[in-house]
């Protein structure tokens, strides 16, 4: 009984606690940078239309929580809320290029809540993915490899750290859950078990870039199965060293699936983002040395 | 009895507090993660009610249900209509003869014309925004509509499956800017 309990107990730390070198959270956190970025840009555009006094949304309307956030400083005016986009595209590059990345992620998660609760209206499962992305790179160990404050550690003599893999498996069962939840709600559903769903969504308007209804056969009720056993696939086996390469792949080609045939390619883009973090350090490593390697002979060349 | 493991662990009270923290963390954040699906009234939401009470404002949890019902082919857009009667697009989300930077702007539209078909409380404020933004185009709108539309669906031999359909679910008048202002500031039925 001793024994079982003390594997068990080994089994969870090596799954929670083994050591990260921080070169997968790096490629993430270079990512995540540009996503906020476009993320921030695509309001900034949009400040008038949704952020201002004469605008869709007027600050009267926003709800209870919006008074926490950071236009609740200056709710009705129009170059408070333009600076507030500048400041995160700002930290969205301060983030990518590795300074304090997590405090960065702190402030960037803080005002891209108050930018919610601004206009609520306009958000969608792709900010709330973002709000737990952010909140979670908190944790994660951001700056360890591939910034600057690798470089600042380095000139300063300091021995580069290395993180615990924990706040990383949170992010990873974060997204197996996003796949597996949708998946065993759809699994139950009459349009999904038909095969019928993505024939619906792909001639819906409102999301397809292409409206058009297909025929069943040959591709519509394979690819809605398929989207199916993708999902719950994902959910289940990603944790399996050997398989994982093959479901990052299929991953891949479903996001980029749905970017093209819909018109939601934020969510898709995040998805993909995430999957860096699944990636094994050493497997990281060899891939950063070789795109260096590369980058050199190019220069030289 | 400590747990088996092949690789080094820092040592002292800290590291302990930090590890006992980091499990009580983890375990919290996977629980509620795991929970969402739940019924509100299934025994183990009852249980955590208060805790995702005090946490909703963070926005960490959801259910998650991209893509979950049945597709549903009508969306709404808002037309504009000239004094010749002509009708105009003001606010539509799709992404046909837009530039690029055009279709990053209204991407959310879309979100926020699905919410327009519920609401009252904000529609005047849009309906004014979008009045002030169509007029800098067509100087002589008057009036705006928010309409519902199923468009002519076809398949992919070019035949007609499903046939045009609109149905108007709103109008204003782009000349009563003294109702709206009034709706305004009175900040009638705050979102939640």
């Amino acid at each position: 009984m001793n024994a079982l309990l003390s594997r068990t107990l080994g089994a969870l730390t090596a799954f929670f606690a083994a050591p990260v070198s921080g070169t997968s959270a790096a490629l993430y956190r270079v990512a995540l940078g540009g996503c906020c970025f476009w993320y921030a840009f695509t309001l900034a555009l949009n400040v008038e239309r949704y952020f201002s006094e004469t605008g869709a949304f007027p600050w009267a309307f926003a709800p209870r929580d919006a008074r926490w956030g950071a236009f609740a400083l200056a709710p009705q005016d129009e170059a408070w809320a333009l600076t507030i986009f500048v400041v995160v595209m700002g930290l969205s590059v301060v983030l990518a290029l590795g300074v304090l990345p997590r405090l960065v992620c702190a402030v960037l998660y803080y005002l891209s809540l108050s930018i919610h609760y601004r206009n609520p209206t306009i958000s969608s499962a792709a900010d709330q993915l973002l709000h737990v992305l952010l909140f979670l790179s908190i944790f994660l160990p951001l700056g360890y490899r591939l910034s600057v404050d690798a470089v600042v550690r380095r000139r300063l003599g300091r021995a580069t750290p290395t993180g615990s893999i924990w706040s990383q498996r949170l992010v990873q069962m974060q997204v197996a859950v996003v796949y597996g939840m949708t998946a065993v709600t759809k699994a139950g559903e009459e349009v999904w078990q038909s095969g019928d769903a993505l024939r619906g969504f792909l001639a819906m308007p409102s999301y397809s870039t292409w409206p058009m209804w297909h025929d069943p056969w040959p591709f519509m009720k394979p690819l809605t199965w398929g989207t199916l056993a993708f999902e719950l696939a994902f959910a289940a086996l990603i944790w399996f060293r050997p398989l994982r390469p093959w479901l990052l792949g299929a991953g891949v080609a479903f996001h980029t699936g749905i970017g093209t045939l819909m018109q939601i390619p934020l969510l898709s883009g995040m998805m993909i983002m995430t999957y860096l973090l699944f990636i094994p350090d050493d497997v990281a490593e060899r891939a950063v040395a070789r795109a260096g390697a590369w980058l050199r002979r190019r220069r030289r060349g | 009895m400590g747990p088996q493991t092949d690789f080094p662990q820092r040592r002292g009270w800290l590291a302990w507090v930090g590890r006992v923290a980091s499990c009580v963390f983890v375990t919290a954040f996977v629980g509620l993660m795991l929970v969402q699906p739940l019924s509100s009234s299934h025994s183990v939401r009852r249980e955590v009610r208060s805790v995702e009470r005090t946490l909703r404002p963070l926005r960490l949890f959801s259910p998650w249900r991209m893509f979950v019902g049945r597709a549903r082919p009508g969306y709404v857009n808002v037309e504009g209509e000239l004094a010749d009667g002509q009708r105009v697009w003001i606010a539509n989300f799709r992404h046909e003869g837009k530039s690029f930077l055009a279709r990053a702007r209204d991407a959310r539209l879309r979100k926020m014309h699905a919410k327009l078909k519920r609401t009252r409380a904000w529609r005047s404020s849009y309906m004014g925004y979008l009045c002030r933004e169509g007029r800098a185009r067509f100087p002589d709108m008057w009036r705006l509509r928010l309409v519902l539309r199923k468009p002519r669906i076809r398949d992919v031999d070019g035949q007609v499956v499903t046939k045009a359909r609109r149905r108007t679910l709103f109008t204003h008048d782009c000349d009563a800017p003294k109702t709206q202002e009034r709706k305004r500031k009175r900040g009638k039925g705050r979102t939640r």
